[in-house]
């Protein structure tokens, strides 16, 4: 795998113009969905643009790599998930060190709060606080609406891992829920 | 009546929704070039001082780059100055190579076997498992050195692989976990001993094993002649377990009288460690090489090492703190212990290394010398005691290393480490490269890639692969 340049959409120099071309396509049709996906799983617009964004220039650096250019948006919604897990472990590490009370974690940003109102910020919350792959199942089957097999190849699981991972995402979910109210 | 389903759907779309538009896309990375640099890597040394990104005698040594530096060995003697914690800390950086992950081995690492057998590489277990990612997943061994497959396992009928784990000694002994799927209540854990055998009629063989645990594991590990198997429970009291894996009989018990996880990474809930993740079920637990220490995981903030032999009782109070998971601020840095990435155990069980990072501080000594001040440089860090079990901070001189930083802090992976750490398979990313294979004496040799399907995870290596 060779090093690509720098360049920006719009500007690629020859021999880069499939990665560029294909990149950029990708980003226009599913950019907005895919940054809809990392604010559910963070909370923070912010957050969620860098995240789709860096995920987004994982793929144009590792084109090449691809076995088959028809897999890039499984591609890069597994790199938006791996990146969204790790902004949350690090969010975690760097609350644990400063000692902080972890509710941000669990929140939303000032900006979405004021946005989405409260009956669904306690939920949101509660999703946030599932483990990694229940969270994820959660999302992938009920927000992307992806079926078991999507969600699988998403998460890099099989289907009865899914399957049962969802499952158990809604019982948490449910119970926290209880217990809140 | 509204479902917890609908509520959670109801939440998602409401925020969701708040996002109507994309910023334009900027496919130009924040890291300035690094020119082309030779095959070969070179590594920071080891040195008992405080961290300093000055060169020798303040002047720049572009030729040196890359060429007169080695990784040296661990065992080299340290200084004893600056004793001032609990363990020695030591990040070995490499340099940008763009070598890839599609690289085929240098062969001036290994050594020619006949036509069809295997090229082995000194020191380093000949083949590896890889869990492949299907409808229905499956095994694949490989040959470390080629790649070339040399067997491949399917799931047993009913039952979901979920991951592989190995670490016996003889690099032939793995054990294979599934879920055997119900259609009605919870999946549970199934067990198998997966044994190769390269060139023989069956080259791979997956025999089930009578391991009474139905809960799938927060972690697991073999011992190293391949006869106990650990399992970490997560739970009320979180709990770790030593089974007999040709009887399935419990030998030894330890159970943690205060709350906490075995966990390599954090949670929001700590009970539901218990569903087993896949990315981290494997980084839990190690078995030192001389096979008398267990190393765990702790609330993803250390590293315990306890005596394997120990009888049943108090996992906190029959074992130690080892090392740290996560950052130790020093004056003049920090380093990450990114244990999740990777971690083996290794002096006999007096020290770990792990995939590492470490912050750059934008000020200190010198500064203006380093463009990359306020970077992250990514590497293998490794946290051991002294002999006299003196606390030292020692972190690798970076003064040739001032360019070579991470795109990504959390761009080190350990596969395998040999005992004394001197060997690693692992992989490193930064500014756009992605490098996997073999680090040895101050050497980088790329390997070939591994069977990475779609999606490709974080780093090529994590919790399903395994040698």
């Amino acid at each position: 795998m060779s090093s690509r340049p720098p360049l920006t959409a719009g500007g690629s120099p020859a021999g880069d113009t499939d990665a560029t071309a294909g990149v950029a396509a990708l980003y226009q049709a599913h950019a907005v969905g895919l940054i809809r996906l990392a604010i559910v799983m963070l909370g923070d617009r912010g957050a969620a643009e860098d995240v789709v964004q860096d995920a987004f220039l994982g793929l144009y650096r590792n084109w090449d790599g691809l076995d088959d250019p028809g897999n890039a948006l499984t591609y890069v919604r597994s790199a938006v998930l791996n990146r969204c897990r790790n902004a949350l472990r690090q969010r975690g590490q760097r609350e644990r060190r400063d000692r902080q009370d972890p509710g941000p974690m669990a929140s939303e940003s000032a900006e979405a709060v004021a946005l989405i109102g409260e009956e669904h910020q306690e939920v949101l919350a509660g999703i946030r606080a599932l483990p990694d792959r229940q969270r994820e199942a959660l999302v992938l089957r009920f927000y992307l609406d992806l079926s078991e097999e999507e969600t699988a190849r998403a998460m890099g699981v099989s289907r009865g891992t899914v399957k049962s991972a969802t499952s158990r995402a809604v019982a948490a979910l449910g119970r926290k829920l209880k217990e809140g109210s | 009546m509204i479902t917890t389903e609908d509520r959670a759907r109801a939440a998602m779309r409401a925020i969701g929704d708040t996002v109507r538009d994309a910023p334009p896309l900027e496919l130009t990375p924040s890291a300035p070039d690094l020119p082309a640099a030779a095959d070969e890597v070179q590594l920071g040394g080891h040195r008992t001082r405080r961290v300093s990104l000055r060169r020798p005698g303040g002047a720049a040594h572009p030729g040196r780059r890359g060429r007169d530096r080695r990784w040296r060995s661990r065992l080299a003697p340290i200084a004893a100055a600056v004793a001032v914690a609990a363990v020695a800390i030591a990040l070995v950086t490499i340099k940008d190579v763009p070598n890839g992950r599609v690289a085929p081995p240098s062969p001036s690492t290994n050594s020619l076997g006949p036509a069809g057998t295997s090229l082995s590489i000194p020191g380093v277990p000949e083949y590896y498992v890889a869990w492949i990612q299907a409808s229905t997943p499956y095994l694949v061994v490989r040959d470390t050195a080629t790649s070339k497959q040399v067997g491949e396992v399917g799931a047993p009928r009913g039952v979901s692989l979920e991951g592989i784990y190995g670490a016996a000694a003889d690099d032939r002994t793995f054990i294979a976990v599934g879920n055997r799927l119900q259609d009605l209540g919870e999946d549970t854990a199934v067990w198998y001993l997966l044994r190769i055998d390269p060139g023989g009629r069956t080259p791979a063989r997956l025999t089930p094993l009578p391991i009474p645990v139905q809960q799938n594991p927060a972690g697991i590990a073999i011992s190293p002649d391949g006869t106990e198997l650990a399992v970490a429970l997560a739970g009320s009291p979180a709990t770790l377990r030593v089974y007999s894996i040709p009887t399935g009989k419990v030998l030894r018990t330890w159970s943690a009288t205060v709350p906490g996880q075995l966990a390599v990474e954090p949670t929001l809930e700590p009970a539901s460690v218990a569903a087993g993740s896949q990315f981290t079920a494997a980084r839990e637990l190690r078995w030192s090489s001389d096979g008398r220490q267990l190393a765990f995981a702790w609330n993803s903030s250390a590293i315990r090492v306890l005596d394997a032999t120990a009888p049943d009782g108090n996992l906190m109070t029959s074992s130690r703190r080892l090392a740290a998971i996560g950052t130790t601020v020093n004056k003049d840095s920090s380093v990450t212990c990114n244990a999740a990435q990777g971690w083996e155990l290794i002096a006999g069980g007096q020290g770990v290394i792990c995939a590492g990072s470490q912050l750059v501080p934008p000020l200190g000594a010198g500064g203006g010398e380093c463009r990359q001040r306020g970077r992250t440089l990514v590497g293998f860090l490794e946290e051991t005691k002294d002999a006299q079990g003196d606390v030292e901070s020692s972190l690798a001189d970076f003064e040739t290393e001032c360019s070579a930083y991470a795109a990504y802090p959390d761009g080190a992976y350990i596969g395998w480490s040999n005992a004394d750490a001197s060997v690693v398979i692992g992989s490193l990313v930064w500014d756009g490269h992605l490098r996997f294979g073999l680090f040895r004496d101050g050497r980088f040799t790329p390997l070939p890639a591994l069977p990475v399907s779609v999606p490709v995870p974080t780093g090529v290596l994590i919790g399903t692969y395994d040698w």
